[in-house]
């Protein structure tokens, strides 16, 4: 992070001088983890200092919102604060993400809606955008979370809401997740790569997503992770089976309400992928023998091995 | 309306709560999480004095009971506050509900629920003054049988905001209690002095009376040394305020200290109601 040093300061500090930051990139304050927090601080205090900057008189919050409003429940006059330099905008900002990509991260949302700022800021700066490599060093953000979080933010504007109101409600009650639209989007992202046929613009993209958003209220998809099977579909020519069903099975996908990503895949790729499965583990099932001796193995793993021979020459001879 | 404590998501149904406080309730000058003074480290959402000179606390929230809240409750009762303190809560799927409602209905916590769909309000339980609430407890084994309904009754009443009425219970049964133990200690002659009306003794001798005859007169020289001229004078001490209401409160630093005395004087009565009945069982 390309922050100055600056000399800060440790004092209490009185709380009602305090004021938020409107740069703050979180949105959401959750009524139970605040009271978890003030549960905290009524039996041990503020244990670790909020950071503010002084502005016209009054301190302006960089960290510690949360604990700013703890406090101010348990009707405190002063909190601990380091005081430091007034940051510039993208000093500003970049204190926060810093701050938070090293204690309890943000939603992803959060980290999505204040990405393209420190881009701006950032490019207005250096007269450059920054890459994923230099963007994860400025925010402390991995590269795998940005990447993550750059999915969310080429979300039409509903779905953002969508995200919202879901973010708004506590984490147990929470059903559209953040991790639902990033599995959604990586697949359709792939879908778009490999098939564009099914998906050639954001028009149909939209309508793919909106299938997927009701099959997904609607319990058709019951379980994040299947999302995943869409990309393996499209991703048909990879494991040989067969384009042009597998093209038909997205096409029902993304227009029938009622039909499942487990429909589609048994119907296109399901085969294709459990015999590169079974070739990848044949594969390094004699890889690994070839590399024993026969006194490693013991009277079970032999017995074992018999079996698997029959076995395979069962289906030999059904071949043949 | 901003508010810096809350958290945003809650800020629709506080300003639907706020217009409930004012509309419905009557309520005027009502503050938004501002202090209530130093010596309580709570900041409510909402607080406004009413009518009755009660501190009206109004937390929206989506949980009934936490444990600072909890905290919080408990200083009130322990500084004798005059203080109602409801929890605001919207009309959803409440985890838990039957039992966090009742937690609140226990600490005398009322219930505001909002729809906001609707905009309607439901009081799903009334609050109780924590001036009242803080009555220490009672442990009713060790009352004999035939009293601890009423005691519970008048416990009841207590914290539910008529005092008056409760302690007047406690008083009719030590008035009761003493009548029967002065009519049996006369009638075995261990009175010092004669009564031209011994059958006044039941009802129509005031009580006050009674309790110094008992004070003055009896033999304590055999079993009736445990009715000590000390319990006596403590009993003729409950008398004065027999038929004391209490003042009608003009503020709330009046009413906190009516109920604060009215709370020791419910203790104090209990107390010997407690004793006089102890000692009545063994003559």
């Amino acid at each position: 992070m390309s922050i100055q040093k600056q000399k800060d300061v440790l004092a209490e500090i009185p709380i009602e001088k305090i004021d938020r930051n409107p740069e703050n990139p979180r949105l959401f304050f959750r009524e139970q983890e605040l009271i978890e927090l003030t549960d905290s601080i009524r039996k041990f205090g503020v244990r670790v200092p909020i950071s503010v900057f002084k502005e016209k008189g009054r301190y302006i919050l960089i960290d510690g919102e949360r604990r700013w409003r703890a406090s101010l429940k348990l009707n405190k006059k002063t909190v601990p604060a380091i005081i430091q330099d007034k940051p510039d905008a993208l000093q500003n900002l970049l204190l926060m993400f810093n701050i938070h990509a090293l204690r309890e991260q943000w939603d992803l949302l959060t980290i999505s809606i204040k990405l393209p700022k420190i881009i701006e800021l950032y490019a207005l700066k250096n007269k450059v955008e920054p890459n994923e490599k230099q963007l994860s060093e400025e925010t402390g953000l991995s590269r795998s979370l940005i990447r993550r979080c750059r999915l969310l933010m080429d979300l039409p504007e509903h779905h953002i809401d969508n995200i919202k109101s879901e973010l708004k409600k506590p984490k147990s009650q929470q059903k559209i997740s953040e991790d639902f639209y990033i599995e959604l989007e990586r697949s359709l992202t792939t879908v778009a790569r490999a098939m564009p046929q099914i998906i050639g613009d954001d028009i149909q993209r939209e309508q793919a997503r909106q299938a997927m958003l009701e099959k997904y209220r609607g319990g058709v998809i019951k379980n994040l992770v299947d999302l995943r099977k869409i990309a393996k579909i499209a991703r048909a020519s990879v494991v040989g089976a067969d384009v042009k069903t597998a093209e038909k099975q997205l096409k029902q996908l993304f227009s029938q309400s009622n039909y499942s990503i487990d429909r589609a895949f048994e119907g296109s790729v399901s085969s294709a992928y459990s015999e590169r499965d079974t070739k990848t583990h044949i594969e390094r099932l004699l890889d690994d023998l070839s590399s024993l001796k026969i006194s490693d193995l013991d009277e079970d793993t032999i017995a074992l091995l018999e079996d698997l021979v029959k076995l395979a020459q069962k289906f030999i001879r059904s071949q043949a | 309306m901003s508010y810096k404590i809350l958290a945003p998501e809650q800020f629709e149904i506080a300003d639907q709560v706020k217009k409930y406080l004012s509309g419905t309730m009557g309520l005027s000058k009502i503050k938004v999480e501002e202090s209530i003074d130093a010596s309580l480290d709570y900041r409510p959402t909402f607080t406004a004095q009413s009518q009755d000179h009660h501190l009206i606390c109004v937390d929206v929230s989506e949980a009934l009971v936490n444990s600072t809240r909890a905290n919080f409750i408990s200083q009130c009762e322990r500084q004798g506050r005059a203080v109602k303190f409801y929890v605001a809560i919207a009309s959803t799927n409440y985890t838990d509900f039957a039992k966090d409602f009742k937690e609140a209905k226990r600490t005398g916590i009322g219930i505001i629920e909002v729809n906001l769909l609707t905009n309607t309000y439901e009081i799903l339980n009334q609050p109780l003054s924590l001036s009242l609430t803080g009555l220490r407890p009672f442990q009713m084994p060790d009352f004999p049988k035939k009293y601890r309904q009423t005691i519970m009754t008048a416990i009841e009443l207590f914290k539910s905001g008529e005092p008056n009425k409760a302690c007047s219970l406690i008083y009719d049964e030590l008035e009761s209690l003493t009548r029967k133990l002065a009519i049996k200690s006369y009638n075995a002659g261990e009175w010092s002095t004669t009564l031209t009306n011994p059958g006044h003794l039941k009802d129509r001798m005031a009580w006050a009376s009674v309790i110094k005859h008992l004070r003055d007169d009896l033999n304590r020289s055999g079993k009736y040394k445990v009715v000590t001229e000390a319990m006596m004078s403590r009993l003729h001490g409950v008398t004065t305020y027999r038929n004391d209401s209490g003042h009608k409160s003009n503020d709330t630093k009046a009413l906190q200290k009516r109920d604060n005395q009215l709370r020791t004087r419910m203790e104090s009565a209990i107390d010997l109601l407690h004793e006089l009945a102890t000692i009545s069982n063994q003559l």
